[in-house]
């Protein structure tokens, strides 16, 4: 089977010199499926590659883009099985620029988000994953304190960006994280004091709600006054409030306003 | 295929011969596992006599890619005929490892 494949790719690459892209990309295609039923992803991933590359060649005036991300987006989810998340997500960056070429938004955002997602998990592979590195490296070779630092920070604000709002496009996201936020702060304000018209009392949780509610959207009627530790869960609240709900309704924008 | 090792200006240079192909591509991960234990952090590889690479070759480069950046090292690329040089600018390839265009320029620029 792999001369088949030898063969296969050694005539698709002759075509592919002679801008025979049809060919060329039918048979990059048919080597790409004998190297997944071998289980060499990482080889599928380079033939769907160059299949994708073959049609966004052939493009040009024609609206042949959207077959080219199709085949990026295969490249890039053998990369991934393959563990090379770096190559994914530059498979499905080059696949989400086909889509947009192609004015198809919900491919474009997808990819766009999964890039993100690939690029955040290579940060962490590469300095975990030690499948590469089964022929013992020495460990102080290994290890450049700088690149770990930047790459951990970078993991760290990639997984927030992923949590709050997946990175612009699940919106859902923040108004889930907005919830939590709320509905945790309610729970520690109603451990807790408050003062309405001059009266003390420890609140219930639905006041507790209520005023988380009011708080994180700065509507802040004034009518409760937070009391002790209460007062600093709700300078919290309201910080992270000024954030979230932009947030949302950026990423609501960015979504809904292409189509 | 063949594949000759030298160092160079402390570069270490994998010269390959014949067609990077699936056994080929076992080879050259072998050799430079290799010259990777041994300590090498910048490596070379010249394309001058190479006259076809496969999927498993350019996936086995850019492996060799990324056990060098974990081992704080980088590869290049020199001597890539037109052909070959297509093949990485489809499959994106010459956005992760840096091309020169012949060996004197690579160990200059390296």
């Amino acid at each position: 089977m792999i001369d088949n494949i030898k063969v296969m790719e050694i005539e698709a690459q002759g075509f592919l010199d002679e801008k025979k892209y049809d060919e060329a990309l039918k048979l990059f295609s048919e080597a790409a499926g004998s190297y997944q039923d071998l289980g060499q992803h990482q080889q599928a991933a380079m033939c769907f590659a160059l299949a994708a590359g073959c049609y966004e060649s052939k493009a040009g005036s024609q609206s042949l883009y959207y077959y080219a991300s199709t085949y990026y987006s295969k490249a890039a989810k053998e990369a991934e099985i393959s563990g090379d998340y770096e190559y994914a997500s530059m498979m499905y960056k080059h696949a989400g620029i086909c889509y947009e070429r192609d004015l198809e938004f919900v491919g474009f955002s997808e990819c766009f988000y999964l890039s993100k997602e690939c690029y955040r998990k290579s940060l962490i592979s590469n300095l975990f994953n030690r499948k590469h590195a089964s022929h013992k490296i020495p460990i102080l070779q290994r290890i450049d304190l700088k690149d770990v630092v930047k790459s951990v920070i970078l993991w760290v604000s990639l997984s927030i960006s992923s949590l709050l709002w997946g990175h612009g496009e699940r919106p859902l996201r923040t108004i889930g994280s907005g919830c939590l936020l709320v509905l945790f702060s309610a729970l520690f304000y109603a451990q807790g004091h408050f003062m309405a018209g001059g009266d003390v009392h420890k609140p219930n949780l639905l006041e507790s709600l209520y005023f988380s509610v009011v708080t994180i959207t700065h509507i802040g009627y004034g009518d409760i006054i937070p009391l002790g530790f209460d007062r600093g869960i709700a300078v919290l609240e309201e910080f992270a409030g000024i954030f979230i709900l932009p947030l949302f309704l950026t990423s609501l924008c960015r979504k809904y306003l292409r189509f | 295929m063949k594949i000759s090792i030298n160092v160079e200006d402390d570069v270490t240079v994998v010269t390959l011969e014949g067609e990077l192909n699936v056994d080929d591509s076992i080879m050259l991960r072998g050799a430079f596992l290799k010259i990777l234990k041994e300590g090498a952090k910048e490596v070379m590889v010249d394309f001058e006599k190479v006259s076809f690479v496969g999927s498993a070759g350019l996936a086995t480069l850019i492996e060799m890619m990324q056990m060098l950046r974990k081992a704080g090292g980088k590869l290049g690329c020199c001597n890539i005929n037109s052909n070959i040089r297509g093949l990485f600018e489809i499959t994106k390839i010459h956005k992760l490892i840096t091309i020169y265009e012949n060996r004197a320029m690579a160990l200059r620029n390296f």
